[in-house]
């Protein structure tokens, strides 16, 4: 006879995640009966905020949504206006952008990788803790997010929050000094960021199979960061402007973060989406590398996400090391941008994913909507699935703490942006 | 111009923890004040951007000064020598980025070995988020600039 066995499990405040959310848990004989994230943290009305202000002050304000992923913010704002006002940056402006961009993969990727998700697949309860043995590991981490805050620093002139990005270009083009500086240090990253892979390679992840949508943009010719058309491993190929045509933003009770559904279907986004739909798009060095450590995209193992985002940390350095070489002064940092009114629509690959923006521009150039769609939101319901299909597979029968752990480490793994999430606010007004 | 510091290094490094935010540049604000008063030249003066920065520079420095802006119930502007277990009481879970606030980064920044062997924490206490930080810094920067130096002293003894 089989001991039936109910377990409710609630962590009242996620560990080691951006944000506040929640977990409910109800397990009743062996069956998930109810499972919800809960997002409590209050909305940021950001959209709101961005109302009557124009085009360059938004890109400074969308900065302050996230301090971990601004530069995202404030690429996918500029590739709005920027596209509505029929700007044609120059090369060196497009290459400098993708660097800027690389620097915020970097230290986003490495602060997650050694300060939040390591610990959990090393059996530690905290980076400190996984330091007093893996110090050579986590002072490696320390120093290639050190390094990616700098190169976010070089054009943004702070690393939170950074003030550089304007509709057209840079306020300001770094110095040939500063420039090679930090080419030197690229340069001697790479041996870490070689050594990054191998351990994220070596690491014990569990072999959880499941199936699932990824959701990444696609460039003709690049791994994609700036630019490209939306796909999905289930066919969809779409330009950024169709987006509303295929994927619904909706609100429910538990999460002051809107879900999202593709074809009204859960999907994921985010390095392990990224991956799975352009790792031809890798540098042949990366690809070898890959091959030798005997890692294979596209995969299906959400647990994959950490070699992932290793991976693109070695693409980044490379990157940056090959976009900064012979680096000269341009002569302008910025081109003239002539706003009008309109829809501005872009969608960038932010370090935790897809980011898409919408713009209601008046005939002032002023703002007068504005809908930002972020990554964690679109993530909500494939990391609710994910929980319920990966703790079937951890087995049901293990203890609460263990149980507990494995969720949580399931939520970590996506490296949820919550703060992000929680930007808008559905008003419903009466006048009378 | 960064200034040139001595090679050896019994630097004592003070450290401004802040943000962008409301009353959480404090720090920095202090940071900024110190930097116009005169000092020995192995003084050096840093604002630390999050706390996840703060383990790299304590990395190469004998002797730390740690300035935050902490809610403690005492008057604005008061500071408050703190240790570790009165720091920890004060972090919140909520009171930084990923959770990870400075008394994480003490811990793992003393779990890698590089904890300076000379620290000293100052909570410079606000009652509130909204209180206006430009203010609180004129108030308290003469008194942390003494505390410093009394800091220095003990180090020479």
């Amino acid at each position: 006879m089989t001991e039936q066995r109910n377990i409710s499990i609630h962590v009242p405040v996620l560990a080691r995640v951006e944000g506040e959310g929640a977990l409910d848990l109800h397990i009743r004989n062996g069956i998930i009966e109810d499972l919800k994230l809960t997002i409590f943290e209050p909305p940021r009305l950001f959209e709101k905020f961005l109302e009557r202000r124009e085009t360059d002050q938004v890109i400074d304000m969308v900065a302050r949504i996230c301090g971990i992923c601004p530069v995202a913010y404030q690429m996918t704002a500029v590739h709005a206006f920027e596209a509505l006002f029929d700007t044609d940056v120059t090369p060196w402006i497009r290459d400098m952008r993708r660097v800027f961009y690389c620097g915020e993969w970097l230290q986003s990727h490495a602060l997650h990788i050694h300060l939040l998700a390591a610990p959990d697949f090393l059996g530690f309860n905290n980076v400190a803790e996984m330091a007093a043995q893996h110090a050579t590991e986590v002072r490696r981490g320390l120093r290639l997010q050190a390094l990616g805050n700098d190169l976010i620093a070089l054009f943004g002139a702070r690393s939170v929050h950074p003030v550089g990005a304007r509709c057209g270009g840079f306020y300001h083009a770094p110095d040939v000094n500063s420039v090679n500086a930090i080419h030197q240090r690229l340069l001697d990253a790479r041996e870490d960021a070689t050594e990054l892979l191998r351990w994220t390679a070596a690491l014990p992840i569990a072999d959880d199979h499941q199936h699932f949508v990824s959701v990444a943009l696609r460039h003709e010719h690049e791994y994609p960061m700036n630019k490209g058309r939306i796909i999905s491993s289930a066919g969809l190929d779409i330009d950024v402007n169709e987006y509303d045509d295929h994927f619904r933003e909706f609100q429910i009770a538990h999460s002051t973060a809107l879900y999202s559904l593709l074809d009204e279907q859960v999907y994921l986004v985010g390095p392990l989406a990224r991956m799975n739909l352009n790792h031809d798009r890798l540098p042949p060095a990366l690809q070898t590398l890959l091959d030798e450590l005997d890692i294979h995209f596209p995969s299906d193992n959400m647990f994959h996400s950490i070699i992932a985002r290793a991976a693109e940390i070695w693409l980044v350095i490379d990157e940056a090391i090959r976009l900064l070489e012979n680096y000269t002064m341009p002569q302008q940092a910025a081109v003239a941008c002539k706003p009008r009114s309109g829809i501005a629509i872009a969608a960038t690959e932010a370090p935790r994913g897809l980011l898409w923006h919408r713009y209601e521009l008046d005939e002032h150039g002023l703002v007068c909507g504005a809908r930002i769609v972020p990554p964690t939101s679109q993530n909500q319901g494939r990391i609710e699935q994910d929980i319920k299909q990966s703790l079937q597979a951890f087995g049901l029968d293990k203890d609460e703490d263990a149980i507990r752990l494995h969720a949580e480490t399931v939520i970590r793994n996506y490296d949820p942006c919550i703060s992000c999430a929680t930007h808008f606010l559905r008003l419903n007004v009466h006048s009378e | 111009m960064n200034k040139q510091l001595p090679e050896h290094n019994n630097i004592v490094r003070v450290i401004g923890i802040g943000s962008h935010h409301g009353v959480d540049r404090l720090g920095w604000l202090l940071c900024d004040h110190l930097k116009n008063m005169h000092w020995p030249d192995d003084i050096d003066i840093q604002n630390c951007r999050n706390p996840a920065q703060l383990t790299e520079l304590l990395r190469d420095c004998d002797s730390a000064v740690i300035i935050d802006a902490v809610i403690t119930g005492q008057e604005a502007g008061q500071i408050i020598a703190l240790g570790m277990h009165e720091l920890q009481l004060c972090a919140g879970k909520h009171s930084s980025s990923h959770g990870f606030n400075v008394s994480d980064a003490l811990k793992l920044t003393k779990a890698l070995g590089q904890l300076p062997n000379n620290i000293a924490i100052f909570g410079i206490s606000v009652t509130d988020a909204t209180q206006n930080a430009d203010e609180l810094s004129q108030i308290t920067g003469p008194a942390l600039q003494q505390a410093i130096r009394e800091f220095q002293q003990s180090l020479a003894r």
